[in-house]
């Protein structure tokens, strides 16, 4: 029996396009790229999508713990301060929940005191490895910036990072045990991640050109976003069903023909009692490798035809990692309130093997529904289905 | 977080699993192993991993894999379709810092300790091994992990009504990270929850985890000081309650988290 739709009841998000929803939100519909050359010095070609903007400093009482990934969470909680406000009253503060997902969390300082540890053969006085570095503080620093205090937890599942968390707090409000739960992600741009990904040989050396005949691998970004969901309310759109699946395949490779990406997909639509031909816009994964970007066009064909507009943002605001489910959440409620399908971004030449239909431009469109793809190492696939209130 | 039904105590413990340094597993927990330093025992087999799994699998991975297989094989429980949540406060850090140490002296980073240095390794590799496309993830909560891991259970207990794997470890904390008075060796834990339905044997009812009340705690086991301040020594001391059958709440952290217990009651109340 389906379940039934959750009300997402507000949302924040910053990245490369921007510093919150407005920004984004113009550069989504312009069509404009948010990537260009990495801040710091890199030993191999490789562009980025760097959040260029400067980032609220964090009160001196959460000093110990302030980094990248907190001081964008922080960006975060002030974008949604007043859907917070109102939640707060409205429900006990113990029944609502916060479930972040990240990959990196406090990495990018991590990096630092190790560079100064290898120097002087020690870290620096201010690093506190636990304050800094760990998923259980990035959680409880936003836990208390939002007032918060319900169970809190990270998930932490690579690149499905923040999009596993929307399972968590749909089951949750579902089963009774909690009232509403704020769900996202961040993740910051370090230098482990670009390196490890450069090693595994998917960095691209150019922007991203997800679904291009002429794509070459992916380009990191950073951002996050944060959702609010209600047991009821009113908001902009409805969190309607989450699939989850395991390729059960390999550590770092999808399953070539694309297997936990259609169950994800199919799953999310039998837990919404949903029809493939009801949805009209997917936000996919699209990372621009040649191995993600064919497993999961194939399995967009295999679940939902050829004809259902299928875009990749990543052209705008780079992979986020553990910061791409929530965002890209965010992206596709944007694309249901303004009714619009954007543009793919680098798409220009498609990839011929590809069966399936990615725009080139954006264009206005009547959208009921958006499924939005989330895949990761290990195998993991999420699929979120979001359609209009 | 106030639950809705704590008094029914709505789940079953239908199998429980261990590994710590010198306890294979529940069984010689039962027998009255309960530890010994990390470098005197053995290491972790992960016997549950296939052997190419197994080849790229750190000291974490195999411990996790070794409760695993520990509380799923004596629950009986599918292992291609059952459900996992996996816990742990720092994940495969020691892996993620010869990461950081490759890239922080210019050294070729090796893209197998890249692809396994993520939180979700365990995860990824148990459900490869057991060809298991079901749901798994892994989560962080430093020591309220294992609250956040029986919470995101009670969840999918609640929404598919089918059995669930809570499988929690940390392995040895870092030593140029964490002060030596903080400092624990590796431990695992799992626990197999299922709803309640007539004639499956169980080893207790469980109740959904909720924040520390007043209430007398079920007294833990006595641990090395280096076991007890691992961040996942509740699951330890809530399997332990359970194979000890003594009943009532349990706390989920030894002092240092919020603050979770949950509540455990015999199978036949």
């Amino acid at each position: 029996m389906p379940s039934a739709p959750i009300p997402i009841t507000g949302y924040s998000v910053c990245n490369a396009l921007g510093p919150d929803r407005r920004a984004v939100a113009e550069g989504l519909l312009a069509a404009r790229s948010g990537l260009g050359p990495a801040p710091f010095p890199l030993p191999f070609p490789a562009m980025v999508g760097a959040m260029g903007f400067p980032l609220p400093e964090l009160a001196s009482a959460y000093g110990p713990w302030a980094n990248r990934a907190t001081r964008i969470a922080y960006q975060l909680v002030l974008g949604l301060q007043a859907e917070l406000e109102r939640a707060r009253a409205r429900w006990q503060p113990d029944r609502i929940g916060l479930v972040l997902g990240t990959s990196t969390s406090g990495a990018e300082a991590t990096e630092e005191a190790f560079r100064h540890y290898l120097a002087t053969g020690e870290l620096p006085s201010a690093y506190d490895f636990r304050k800094q570095h760990t998923f259980g503080a990035l959680a409880d620093v936003v836990r208390r910036l939002c007032g918060l205090r319900g169970p809190t937890w990270v998930v932490s599942t690579t690149c499905t990072s923040s999009a596993k968390p929307f399972g968590s707090a749909a089951r949750l409000i579902q089963a009774g045990i909690l009232d509403a739960v704020v769900v996202g992600g961040v993740d910051t741009l370090c230098s482990m991640t670009l390196h490890g990904f450069q090693a595994l040989g998917a960095l691209s050396p150019t922007v991203c050109r997800p679904f291009s005949r002429e794509r070459k691998g992916i380009t990191i970004g950073e951002g996050g976003a944060m959702v609010l969901l209600e047991r009821t309310g009113e908001g902009p759109a409805l969190l309607e069903a989450v699939g989850e699946s395991s390729d059960a395949y390999h550590i770092s490779a999808p399953h070539p023909e694309g297997l936990g990406a259609r169950l994800a997909m199919q799953r999310a639509l039998a837990n919404a009692g949903c029809a493939a031909s009801q949805v009209d816009h997917v936000n996919a994964h699209g990372t621009g490798t040649h191995l993600n970007d064919a497993a999961e066009g194939r399995a967009i064909e295999e679940v939902l035809g050829r004809d259902v507009p299928v875009v990749s943002t990543k052209g705008y605001t780079g992979h986020t990692l553990g910061g791409a489910g929530a965002i890209e959440c965010a992206l596709a409620l944007i694309c249901l309130e303004e009714q619009f399908v954007p543009a793919s971004l680098g798409v220009e030449p498609i990839d011929p093997a590809l069966r399936i239909s990615v725009p080139a431009t954006g264009r206005p469109a009547r959208i009921r529904r958006v499924l939005s793809n989330s895949f990761a190492f290990g195998g993991s696939n999420v699929s979120l289905l979001l359609r209009c209130a | 977080m106030s639950a809705p039904s704590q008094e029914v105590l709505p789940w079953i413990v239908t199998g429980v699993g261990l590994w710590l340094p010198g306890v294979a597993d529940h069984r010689a927990w039962r027998a009255g192993a309960r530890g010994c330093p990390q470098d005197e025992a053995p290491p972790p087999e992960g016997a549950l991993l296939d052997r190419r799994t197994r080849r790229r699998s750190s000291g974490l991975c195999r411990a996790l894999a070794d409760a695993f297989a520990d509380a799923a094989l004596s629950a009986d429980v599918p292992l291609a379709s059952v459900s996992s949540v996996f816990g742990s406060s720092l994940g495969e850090v020691s892996t993620m810092l010869t990461v950081l140490e490759q890239l922080t002296r210019g050294e070729d980073l090796s893209p197998m300790h890249f692809a396994t240095s993520v939180h979700n390794t365990a995860s990824g590799m148990v459900s490869i091994s057991n060809v298991n496309r079901g749901f798994t993830t892994a989560l962080s909560a430093d020591f309220d992990t294992v609250g956040a891991a029986l919470c995101e259970a009670s969840g999918l207990l609640a929404a598919h009504g089918e059995p669930v794997v809570v499988v929690c470890a940390d392995e040895r904390s870092p030593e140029r990270f964490v002060a030596e008075e903080f400092a624990f060796d590796m431990l695992a834990a799992a626990i197999v929850l299922e709803p309640k339905q007539p004639g499956r044997p169980a080893l207790a009812r469980i109740g959904v985890p909720s924040l520390r009340t007043e209430a007398p705690r079920v007294p833990v086991a006595p641990l090395s000081p280096r076991l007890a301040r691992n961040p996942q020594v509740g699951l330890v001391d809530l399997v332990g309650a359970i194979l000890a059958g003594s009943w009532g709440d349990v706390a989920l952290d030894r002092g240092l988290g919020h603050g979770w217990g949950v509540r455990v009651e015999s199978p036949d109340s």
